[in-house]
């Protein structure tokens, strides 16, 4: 287990550098910061001036290399706009969206693992049509297509709830239900056919012949064998909301990471998308973590195994 | 005596999509179709059949984890259904069964011991003997040795499993114990332990035996009586001693003609190997007559129109054959 662990966290380690590595050359050949910031009329001599003053003249690998050390001392860079601690303005974003967040996936892991299980139970009836019928539709409609229709209704024709902004529990609804929406209905789906494979199992017909009662059956054999696939599209999801729901957060102008990253890209503000993608690298490397040590709870399997073979 | 097993009539049809699912276009797929046996206490009763002659349906049918369409099964004076209540419950423990995928047939996140003391916690929380305790002397009893007992089936051998799922089946005591295919997913090294510790328990427990099989010699070697079956029916019962020396329907002799002995040139005296031709029809598209007639190689005009009857042939001997006198007497002499 701890083996497996500290494997686990020396190829998360090498996955965060790949990404930051890759943000940061993507970064500096897909377009000019000082063209975007001066424009493009700018002199020539102060967009000369404005590259030597952020270090765009080095050569790559040089300020790749600074980029670094810098974060090694804990300097994330300023944002080219105001001069801002770029990571201070991603941290300062972290609240508004762990506040979707994390509402948003408590609602999807109560609503899509019971729909799923329910559906999977009742395979076939028009219960199990129903919950997939609102599945699928969940799955395919895209968010901002679902917000912008939750806009129109509750806002603009009911006026019951704000159609954008932030600044109160009236403001998140919307959001959270748009993010709700999909992610619950893509855990359904998983959910089912996660448990349909496990009830087909011979083990469960013996666990049954045993003359387990059904329930009992289902809670302590097909529950914990059904899980695996779970938790880990759980954990994707969680990650991803981490990281900041980028379309929900524009439709809806909720100051989030995923809103920030977006205009900072449009900016070219190197540093703020630099801060910005580090984070999310980390939350989601952090949420893969957690989710390789949930399964050795699970899965005897993976305990026995690395222990013995790593 | 009345047996402890009684089944009569039984029957289980599928249905199965035809070609065009907007239509309607279901077809019946009869798996079993009017099966009649009876087991007496003690006594092991094999099933042999090539794959899908409704084997392992009947194996469901009988300790009631599928509803039959018709027909009725008597356990020990009895009748069991397939409603899952508490009484049906309570009596799993009094039949119990054993799978043919050992691995599949054992939850993979509980331990060997976990396994068996299951059956225990169900159904005697309030026994004598600690639940743990008397799982470990039953996996002793089946030649499992105490360092297995932690292990997770990915960590067992093939016979390992096997003898997990055996002790598990065994721990409560069962008088019936339905085996179905027991070692075909076994090394041949250990089918033969896995058949010896089954002929041994069986004796050491009283058990009432059904056990499915496709492997004649496994079956001469551990059953008291023999049904062959064929297409969902039974074609020939009897004495497992009388049916495979002197076998009378031409399909059992195919069967035994087919099982490879070292030594000896035929199991059957003065007959060639048989080749079947063909596979085994369809369920969906059981032929007329006799259903054996498109690959029987003395079949005639009348095997094609009318069905054959159950013809007694000995004191426990039955075959349904227009042909059995010619054959019968053929092999006998």
């Amino acid at each position: 287990m701890g083996r497996y662990m500290l494997s686990r966290s020396l190829r998360a380690l090498l996955t965060i550098f790949l990404v930051v590595g890759f943000a940061f050359t993507i970064l500096r050949l897909s377009g000019d910061p000082a063209m975007m910031i001066l424009s493009a009329d700018a002199p020539p001599e102060a967009i000369a001036a404005f590259r030597e003053s952020w270090g765009l003249d080095a050569p790559l690998w040089q300020q790749f290399w600074g980029y670094l050390l810098n974060i090694f001392h804990g300097n994330f860079g300023v944002s080219m706009r105001d001069a801002s601690p770029a990571m201070g303005l991603v941290l300062e974003a972290i609240p508004a969206t762990l506040a979707l967040a994390l509402p948003a996936f408590a609602l999807n892991l109560l609503i899509g693992i019971p729909a799923g299980i329910f559906a999977a139970l009742h395979r076939n009836s028009w219960m199990d049509r129903l919950v997939m019928s609102f599945s699928v539709a969940g799955h395919t409609l895209p968010s901002f297509v679902l917000g912008l229709l939750l806009v129109l209704i509750f806002a603009v024709s009911l006026g019951w709830l704000p159609s954008g902004g932030y600044s109160g529990f009236e403001h998140a609804v919307l959001p959270v239900l748009t993010l709700t929406v999909g992610g619950a209905a893509v855990l359904a789906r998983y959910t089912r056919s996660s448990m349909l494979e496990v009830l087909g199992q011979p083990y469960i017909r013996a666990a049954s012949a045993k003359g387990l009662r059904w329930s009992q059956v289902v809670i302590r054999h097909a529950l914990p064998n059904a899980a695996l696939p779970i938790i880990t599209i759980a954990g994707l999801m969680f990650g991803g909301l981490i990281a900041g729901a980028v379309v929900v957060e524009s439709v809806f102008s909720w100051p989030g990471v995923g809103r920030l990253t977006v205009s900072a890209v449009g900016n070219r503000d190197l540093a703020v998308v630099q801060a910005a993608l580090l984070l999310i690298t980390v939350s989601m490397v952090a949420t893969n973590l957690l989710v390789d040590a949930i399964y050795c709870l699970f899965d005897p399997r993976l305990r026995a195994s690395a222990g013995a073979h790593q | 005596m009345t047996p402890l097993l009684n089944v009569t009539g039984l029957q289980r049809h599928f249905f199965v999509e035809g070609k065009n699912e907007w239509l309607a276009d279901k077809k019946i797929l009869r798996a079993v179709d009017g099966v009649t046996l009876s087991v007496q206490r003690g006594k092991t009763l094999g099933i042999v059949g090539e794959s899908g002659c409704g084997k392992s349906t009947m194996a469901k049918l009988v300790l009631g984890l599928i509803p039959a369409t018709a027909g009725t099964v008597e356990f020990d004076g009895k009748p069991v259904t397939a409603q899952r209540n508490r009484a049906w419950r309570a009596a799993r423990r009094h039949m119990q069964m054993v799978y043919q995928d050992p691995l599949g047939a054992l939850d993979r996140r509980l331990t060997a011991l976990e396994q068996v003391t299951e059956p225990l916690l169900i159904h005697e929380k309030n026994g004598e003997i600690k639940p743990a305790v008397a799982a470990q002397t039953m996996m002793r009893a089946v030649g499992l040795t105490d360092n297995l007992f932690t292990r997770y089936p990915h960590e067992l051998s093939g016979g390992q499993r096997q003898r997990v799922v055996l002790a598990r089946a065994l721990v409560l005591k069962p008088s019936l114990l339905v085996c179905d295919e027991p070692i075909s997913a076994l090394d041949v090294s250990v089918q033969a332990q896995v058949i010896n510790l089954l002929d041994d328990l069986r004796q050491q427990m009283n058990l009432t035996m059904l056990f499915i099989s496709h492997d004649l010699r496994v079956v001469r070697h551990i059953c008291d009586e023999v049904a062959v079956m064929y297409l969902g029916r039974i074609i020939e019962q009897g004495s497992a001693k009388e049916v495979l020396s002197h076998p009378a329907h031409p399909y059992t002799r195919a069967l035994i003609s087919a099982v490879s002995t070292p030594g000896a040139k035929h199991a059957i005296a003065g007959s060639g190997r048989i080749i079947l031709k063909g596979e085994p029809p369809n369920p969906v598209d059981i032929p007329t007559g006799c259903s054996f007639h498109p690959r029987c190689a003395m079949a005639t005009a009348h095997c094609k129109t009318s069905a054959p009857t159950v013809t007694r042939l000995g004191e426990s001997h039955t075959v349904s054959c227009h042909l059995h006198a010619m054959i019968h007497h053929g092999s006998a002499s």
